[in-house]
């Protein structure tokens, strides 16, 4: 009998946690693509003047250098026909405007043209319902663990179809870096942006700040990514201590936490209003970023953005051309 | 009665068929278990001086006309002792026979053969049949009998991997099998999201799995029926039998209400795996458990008349920490009135409830979305046995289907609006004929059709696109896009949305080549008119169905199939080989990135293509002595088509068909039982497959904060080599034999050597990752009755 009480406990982890393991297959390279990276962001309360455009090429998949291209021509233009230059800076593929004219609902066409080939995509800038209201929430501190909360909420236009980004930062490298939300469920009422988590406080030295274990199965994590409208950064946290950089940092904010209130933290809670069509995008995008498991999981296929190639079609590039508004709410808790 | 019977075949245009040429009598009655009264499925009743035969039908009941005078029969049936009785026949008369299962005692001696041999007689074919015996003895995950997964034993049998729900039957579809609990059909047969099977073993008397040849009287599916008895309960006398497991016990309580009369049944399982769970630190916030209740009720009124009432009950419920809650499961609850006509006309009317729930409670977000399928089922089926070469079977059946989509409501102080996704409303009424014919005698056939109707109903709110497309394709960007509806329109209640009928002919013949071998061959064509909603390589509960509406079309079967059947050394092996094709017209697929989870108009997503697979079937059985089992292999092609609908549409694949997620070019499979002695015996199984197909990423490239893997076509690639053996060893205690209570110890270790198959690849920051489910699994079981 003792041994089959042995066996119970044995077996319990094997059954409901699929495991994951390395393994090396061998992949056929594909010709390289243009990757275009265009995020036009204009944030809350600034010029919008400088605008970024990074251009890549895809690179074979255990490939793990970025291969920038280089010595592109890329400007962007409105519907006056105004034309907005980027220029490439020092860092390769890296292309900066100084001068964009930011405007909600104007239309604007990126042209890329690199090594003979024209590339253009054409997206209207989306603006972003302002946030009314911050509500925080510092839970008391029990078995060494404080849970903290901030809200950041808006009230979602009636009558209009609107899509969100929400970004929560800093976040914890795995865990997905935006949601996404359409405001079916709660069209013309608030609504919020969250960031909530448990931290853990001790005073002991050289302590680190650690996740309190609110781990999920593998399970479990699945059905989040079914969920249609699960968008909670609930389980965001911060320095986890993955990356071997981060420990000097963390090493960091020890020190400044003993000097100052018992634990500090910034968190920067940004909404962006996004289109309908960048909206689709960026949710087949997290479907493939957020790689799980199969069960719950639809085929991961290509993703195809908003940028066509006028010279050969069937070259397309990828990556996606957005016009975007952004409000950011920074919000520092200081736990005693 | 002569008049009834008559007016009967004037109404199916059958009397030319009848003849009345000598004297004959009728044989009829019932066989059942000597032990507990449980009547037996498909027990060969066989008149050996006049090479007739035949089989007893779902409730034990067979029917046989001969000519008068003096005859042997043979009732044999697999795992019993073989009967010989010589009965005179001077007039109709009335044989009920009970058969003595093979004890364990018994097995070192049995010499009544017969016991597995193959029917070579019926144009019956691409049938499986497995007995819960044998079943119950092979090695299984954590020890826990599966008799889904028993079927990927089978010739043309795949699943998703393992931990995956469904199973696939000649490369098709998992949707595309109908699985019928008592007749009530289920639409979710999973618990603990796949592990395991919502049937309880214990409970089940009988399976068989229509691979093709399906009887006119079956439809709804493309694929496959996959056809489950219960138990109807010990007659004679109380008993308890039960399992303790590791992940879940079961228990079953059976016994007379009245003696030979009436009886009933009641088993449970229930899973305990909470204390479980909290041993690891990583699932302790985590609850999961399922349990079921099967229960069963028959009533033998007099010799023509039986009432029988089911039921099953089972849910699964799953919650992490207080984020998140998940239950589902199915309800069932069916009655069925057996009544003879006559010593020649069996008939069986059935009234059917069936329900599947679903819940997933978003606690943080404030809200709790429900779905399901309600359907409502009536059955008429007549079983006329007209004389000892032709046989009718004729019926009607209708489906009523209440689906709902979503109700998304919000929990307490919640800013969440109220939802219902659009309800969904239909009826599936059908009337058959199927006749089975001894032409020669070497010759015999089985022809059949079956007329399906379909309507949607309302209420509901049908969408209207320009052109009558749903999905645009936006040839700028290559890619599909929803449309947006131009126009809806309110259909009142039970108002007809969209009705489709089909006929669906069914043919099945087989040539005897001498005793112990047959040729045989058949077609059938089978309409679906119900879609699973999911591009999930498996189904899981969230799973959504749907009715055929104006915009997706019925799948239309047509399979084909030819098959040689021989039975060696009088029946201790046998040898079945088939091959078959299959082309499906109406199956979907879905446009790149779709999204199906609350989508209220699918529509949008999917593209209309087709389906065709074909292979070759192998299976060697030894039916006798202390080693016994069967190798099967399969070798075969499941493929899809999506083109684009117009030329410059570039469709799924750039329209070139590709393989489907259930393509397996190779299947081996071998189980093998040993029973040493009386004390011990011991199984193994052995499974090798191709891997699954599966679209891998090529290469990779920067977007924004995001590493993005970038995918080549659908289905491209092909998982690692899957295989894995299993064994199993049994103890039944010697002190068992003279006392009521009689134990039993299952050992088993799934996947002996430890094999990683790989369910899935991951690609992650420029490495790639194998995910398995199972490694090696030990496992101990005990299992009692007194």
């Amino acid at each position: 009998m003792k041994k089959i009480f042995f066996l119970v406990l044995l077996l319990t982890p094997i059954l409901f946690t699929n495991c994951t393991e390395p393994i090396d297959l061998e992949l056929d390279n594909d010709t390289p693509k243009l990757v275009v990276d265009a995020f036009i962001d204009w944030k809350k309360g600034t010029s919008g003047e400088i605008q970024v455009i990074n251009l890549t090429r895809t690179s074979a998949f255990y490939d793990k250098e970025i291969h920038a291209v280089s010595g592109a021509t890329v400007f962007i233009k409105n519907s006056l026909n105004e034309q907005f230059d980027f220029f490439e800076t020092e860092k390769k593929g890296k292309y900066l405007c100084t001068s964009f004219k930011p405007a909600t609902d104007e239309t604007y066409t990126l042209t890329v043209i690199n090594n003979g080939q024209t590339y253009v995509g054409t997206e209207t800038m989306t603006s972003v319902t302002p946030v009314t209201r911050v509500e925080r929430k510092t839970g008391p501190v029990e078995k060494e663990y404080a849970s903290v909360e901030v809200k950041a909420y808006f009230n979602d236009p009636k009558d209009v179809d609107n899509f969100y980004m929400l970004k929560v930062s800093p976040i914890h490298e795995g865990d997905p870096s935006f949601t996404l939300i359409s405001d079916e469920l709660f069209k013309g009422k608030e609504y919020f942006n969250i960031h909530s988590d448990s931290y853990y406080v001790s005073n002991d030295a050289g302590s680190k700040d650690k996740r309190k274990s609110e781990s999920s199965s593998k399970i479990s994590a699945d059905l989040f990514k079914n969920k249609k409208h699960f968008n909670k950064n609930s389980k965001k946290f911060f320095e986890d201590g993955d990356e071997d950089e981060n420990q000097d940092d963390e090493n960091q904010d020890d020190e400044d936490q003993n000097q100052g209130p018992f634990f500090s933290h910034k968190v920067t809670l940004t909404n962006t209003g996004i289109s309908e069509r960048y909206y689709n995008y960026l949710k087949k995008l997290q479907s493939i970023v957020d790689n799980i498991d199969d069960k719950f999981k639809a085929p991961s296929v290509r993703l195809k953005g908003n940028m066509k190639n006028i010279t050969e079609k069937g070259n397309y590039p990828l990556g996606y051309f957005s016009v975007n508004e952004s409000e950011e709410i920074v919000h520092e808790f200081n736990i005693e | 009665m002569h008049m009834k019977k008559n007016t009967l075949l004037i109404f199916l245009i059958f009397t030319s068929l009848v003849t009345y040429a000598q004297q004959k009598f009728t044989v009829s009655g019932t066989i059942s278990d000597s032990k507990n009264n449980e009547t037996l499925i498909g027990v060969n009743i066989y008149v050996p001086n006049l090479k007739i035969g035949t089989t007893t039908n779902e409730y034990g009941f067979y029917s046989l006309t001969i000519p008068e005078g003096e005859h042997e029969f043979e009732i044999s049936y697999v795992g019993y002792e073989s009967i010989l009785e010589m009965i005179i026949l001077n007039d109709d008369s009335k044989n009920n026979f009970s058969l003595k299962e093979i004890g364990q005692e018994l097995q070192e001696i049995v010499v009544s053969g017969k016991k597995g041999r193959l029917n070579i007689k019926t144009a019956e074919m691409s049938i499986n049949k497995l007995s819960i015996t044998a079943i119950k003895k092979m090695p299984v995950v954590m020890g826990e009998v599966d008799i889904l997964k028993s079927l990927l034993l089978l010739p043309g049998v795949t699943n998703a991997g393992d931990g995956a729900s469904g199973f696939n039957v000649r490369g098709g579809g998992a949707d595309q099998n109908l699985i019928l609990l008592d007749e009530s059909p289920l639409f979710n047969t999973s618990h603990l999201f796949g592990y395991l099977s919502v049937f309880n073993p214990d409970v089940i008397k009988d399976l068989k799995l229509y691979k093709g040849g399906i009887p006119a009287r079956f439809g709804g599916r493309a694929s496959s029926v996959l056809d489950i008895h219960q138990k109807d309960g010990n007659s004679k006398g109380f008993h308890v039998s039960g399992g303790i497991g590791l992940i879940s016990s079961r228990l079953l309580v059976e016994g007379p209400i009245v003696k030979d009369k009436a009886s009933f049944l009641i088993g449970g399982r229930i899973s305990y795996l909470k204390p479980l769970l909290e041993l690891s630190q990583e699932t302790a916030d985590t609850s999961l458990s399922f349990y079921d209740l099967n229960s069963k009720f028959n009533y033998k009124i007099n010799d023509e008349n039986s009432l029988f009432l089911s039921g099953y009950f089972g849910r699964d419920a799953f919650a992490l920490n207080k984020h998140f809650s998940n239950n589902y499961g199915n309800t069932t609850l069916n009655l069925r009135w057996n009544h003879l006509y006559s010593d020649q006309l069996f008939s069986n009317l059935s009234l059917v409830y069936s329900d599947y729930y679903y819940r997933l409670g978003m606690n943080v977000r404030k809200y709790a979305w429900d779905s399901g399928i309600k359907n409502y089922n009536i059955k008429y089926d007549f079983k006329n046995y007209i004389s000892d070469t032709f046989t009718l079977n004729y019926g009607l059946n209708g489906i009523y289907y209440d689906f709902n989509p979503g109700t998304i409501n919000g929990i307490g102080a919640s800013t969440i609006d109220f939802k219902q996704l659009d309800k969904k409303y239909a009826f599936e009424p059908a009337v058959y004929v199927d006749a089975e014919s001894q032409i020669s005698e070497k010759i015999r056939i089985s022809y059949g059709l079956r007329y399906s109707l379909f309507y949607r109903l309302g209420n509901s709110t049908v969408n209207y696109y320009a052109n009558d497309n749903p999905v645009i394709f936006n040839s700028d960007l290559q890619i599909y896009e929803k449309a947006k509806p131009v126009s809806t329109k309110q259909f009142g209640r039970n108002e007809v949305i969209k009705n489709y009928n089909n006929l669906e002919p069914r043919f099945g013949i087989s040539y005897q080549l001498n005793d112990d071998a047959a040729i045989k061959a058949n077609y059938n064509r089978m309409v679906q008119y119900l879609q699973l909603i999911s591009n999930t390589t498996s189904p899981t509960p969230i799973d959504i169905w749907t009715p055929s509406d104006n915009y997706i079309k019925p799948q239309i079967a047509d399979q084909v199939a030819l098959g040689y059947f021989k039975n060696i050394s009088d029946g201790d092996y046998s040898v079945e080989v088939e091959s078959y094709y299959k082309k499906i017209q109406n199956r979907l697929d879905y446009i790149d990135g779709a999204d199906l989870i609350a989508n209220d108009a699918v529509e949008q997503i999917i593209l209309n293509g087709q389906m065709r697979s074909y292979g070759v079937e192998f299976m060697l059985k030894k039916n006798e002595g202390k080693l016994n089992g069967w190798i099967s292999y399969t070798l075969s092609k499941s493929e899809q088509q999506t083109p684009g609908r117009t030329p410059e549409e570039i469709g799924i694949n750039d329209g070139k068909w590709y393989n489907s997620a259930y393509d397996k070019t190779h299947n081996l499979a071998v189980t093998t039982a040993y029973n040493v002695n009386d004390k011990w015996s011991f199984g193994a199984n052995f499974i090798l497959q191709s891997g699954q197909p599966a679209t891998y990423a090529t290469s990779s490239y920067q977007y924004g904060d995001n590493l993005i893997p970038d995918y080549s076509l659908r289905n491209q690639h092909r998982l690692p080599l899957y295989h894995h053996l299993d064994i199993s060893a049994t103890l039944t205690p010697r002190k068992n034999k003279n006392r009521n209570w009689k134990g039993e110890w299952v050992f088993s270790i799934y996947n002996l050597y430890n094999r990683h198959n790989s369910n899935y690849i991951e690609f992650r920051y420029h490495n790639t990752y194998s995910t398995y489910t199972y490694g090696i699994v030990p496992s101990v079981n005990y299992n009692f009755k007194f």
